[in-house]
């Protein structure tokens, strides 16, 4: 994968948001959530969780599935309740006034609850009605969000029979009928084609410049990487590391990697001479050659390759990866996001 | 409702156009379920108004007319019984049959788990909207009923007061019932649920004969009136003898004060184990 952000880079400071900490739309203190099934030992889903999040940011929740962030998200709605812990959305404590928590907050969960029922019209009308909103604010509203989210044709349909793109649309729009102040999205772009994702990216940004601060989750790290003001790497019901996506990529020892098929009964040889070069920081050796970490950037490749055709392997395929958050995730957990 | 007095409600620091009072969120719920009863009105009134018109028609109309039955003895018994039956039928089955649905595979209450509302408000406005739709079915029924039995059961304006409030009681604790229904019963067990609790709920429920018969003598054991008691626990036969109480007093009839203990347990008890389960079942 090739980092298409390398601009930021460059100028992390100007990408920065201003400090999250004066302004909070959201903060967890030590959240925790132990589930007790009726067979078998508890599960802790999230062991003692850290956040705040900033007024107008877009922050993302990164990790692969199970790492805890549906039940994180599933708190924060109040869907569930903590086991320990606090969760406050705007000033308000979602556990001890969830009925008004919820109104600042708008989520498009991972699995589809839309109601059956209703069409696509009447999901967003009565959305906002149970919202209070008032008749014709809720009519205009919906008016508003199917044109701009292009499911005004499909107004009379039920949810059934929607694709499964404009299922995720759906869902995003009725997150948004009642103005809410933080938009959480779970896996909002999951199962949707690139170009409809890529739209999707437009609008979130476009909300944010309306002042929505929205939390997402992904295992799509190029999502995070494109959208996102700060990320936290989230496994196993922990938080890793919380940053920028630029101040996160720093944090990796040595920045290029090099991914090198070889002829795999020369392995350990080729990887010996490689591991000898002056600029090369972790060798490791991998099912179809070498991962090699490198600081000096591409220049770095020619030695590289030379030490391996040195070493007697025989040379199929070389590539080169500038820093994303994926070498980030792997970093941290030591696995690919994608397992 | 005028600009001002949204602004004046919005003291809450609630993100723009929302107004804050629970009861608009109440509101939207009761918009929401007329809606999708307006739209399926023809499956609703099928639902809950066949049974009874096919009781009115073999009982009230064919027996009669065969010789099966004397109609003028008969009459006066199965008009009451069949009212509260409808009423009963409808407005439990309007809550239990989509409230099984919702909690079950296809979840589609989390929707209404978003709502700024406390999750029991999501249950009171299912009996509340369930007992609507059972009074709905009565209105549909009495004057059906009064165009085949009209000549034999004579009812007047003045009883109209007393038999809307018996009706107005008997179905919030027919919605009651069938929100503890909806709890308890998966979509699979919805056909069972009709042969083993609403069929026996029908014929023990003092419908086509009193509860006063129920403790003739042939019925007793040892002189105990074993079937007049065991039917106690049916929240039917408490409408069926209200209904009869006001339509048709001359009728021998439970006292009063049996009827309306009857209801009102019926409905506690039903309603806060529904309501509880509900809940549980709702965030699970």
């Amino acid at each position: 994968m090739t980092d298409t952000r390398d601009a930021t880079l460059a100028e992390p400071a100007s990408s920065r948001p201003p400090d999250p900490e004066s302004d909070p739309i959201l903060v967890l203190e030590d959240v925790r959530k132990t589930y007790t099934p009726p067979i078998g030992p508890p599960v802790e889903a999230v062991r003692g969780v850290d956040l705040v999040v900033g007024r107008g940011e877009i922050f993302g929740l990164v990790g692969p599935n199970g790492a805890g962030k549906t039940t994180t998200i599933s708190m924060i709605t109040t869907r569930h309740e903590p086991t320990s812990g606090t969760i406050r959305v705007d000033g308000v404590d979602v556990v001890g006034d969830p009925a008004n928590a919820k109104r600042h907050v708008g989520v498009a969960p991972q699995m589809p609850n839309l109601d059956h029922s209703l069409t696509v019209w009447e999901i967003l009308y009565l959305h906002g009605r149970y919202f209070g909103l008032t008749r014709r604010d809720a009519v205009e509203r919906t008016r508003s969000l199917l044109d701009r989210f292009m499911l005004a044709e499909k107004s009379a349909t039920r949810p059934i029979d929607l694709s499964g793109g404009m299922v995720r649309r759906l869902l995003l729009c009725r997150a948004l009928v009642h103005r809410p102040t933080l938009l959480l999205l779970d896996e909002a772009t999951v199962g949707i084609d690139p170009q409809t994702r890529r739209a999707m990216w437009d609008e979130i940004e476009r909300l944010r410049q309306e002042g929505t601060t929205v939390l997402l989750t992904t295992h799509y790290i190029e999502e995070a990487d494109a959208l996102c003001d700060r990320v936290a790497i989230i496994d196993h019901g922990v938080l890793l590391a919380v940053d920028t996506p630029a101040e996160l990529k720093r944090m990796i020892p040595a920045g290029t990697r090099i991914e090198v098929v070889i002829d795999t009964d020369l392995r350990a040889d080729a990887g010996a001479a490689v591991a000898e070069l002056a600029d090369v920081g972790e060798v490791e050796t991998t099912e179809t050659g070498l991962r090699v970490w490198v600081t000096g950037g591409d220049k770095v490749v020619p030695e590289v390759v030379a030490a391996i055709v040195a070493s007697g392997a025989h040379l199929h395929h070389v590539s080169v990866h500038e820093p994303s958050l994926e070498d980030v995730f792997i970093h941290f957990t030591g696995r690919e996001l994608r397992e | 409702m005028t600009v001002s007095e949204a602004m004046v409600e919005d003291t809450v620091s609630a993100p723009g156009g929302q107004r804050t009072n629970a009861w608009w969120t109440f509101a939207g719920l009761l918009e929401r379920d007329w809606r999708v009863m307006r739209r399926d009105f023809v499956t609703v009134i099928a639902r809950s108004g066949m049974q009874p018109l096919l009781f009115v028609l073999i009982f009230g109309y064919i027996l009669p007319r065969i010789g099966t039955v004397d109609a003028s003895q008969f009459g006066p018994i199965l008009l009451p019984g069949i009212l509260a039956m409808s009423t009963i039928l409808s407005g439990m089955q309007a809550v239990t049959m989509p409230l099984a649905f919702d909690l079950g595979f296809v979840r589609e209450i989390d929707d209404r788990l978003l709502c700024p509302i406390r999750v029991e408000w999501l249950g009171i406005e299912k009996i509340l909207f369930g007992a609507f739709q059972g009074l709905l079915s009565a209105v549909i029924v009495l004057p059906l009923a009064l165009l085949v039995m009209g000549d034999i059961v004579h009812v007047s304006w003045s009883q109209l007061p007393a038999l809307a409030v018996t009706l107005v009681v008997a179905s919030v604790m027919a919605a009651s019932l069938g929100l503890f229904l909806g709890v308890i019963v998966r979509p699979q067990q919805l056909p069972l649920m009709f042969s083993v609790i609403v069929t026996p709920l029908i014929f023990f429920g003092c419908t086509t004969y009193t509860w006063q018969q129920l403790g003739s003598e042939a019925l007793t054991i040892e002189g105990v009136p074993w079937l007049q008691v065991l039917v106690l626990i049916n929240p039917l036969v408490y409408s069926s003898e209200g209904v009869r109480r006001v339509l048709t007093p001359g009728i021998p009839h439970m006292p009063f004060w049996g009827i309306f203990l009857g209801m009102i347990l019926s409905t506690c008890v039903f309603g806060w184990v529904g309501l509880r389960r509900f809940k549980a079942r709702a965030l699970e």
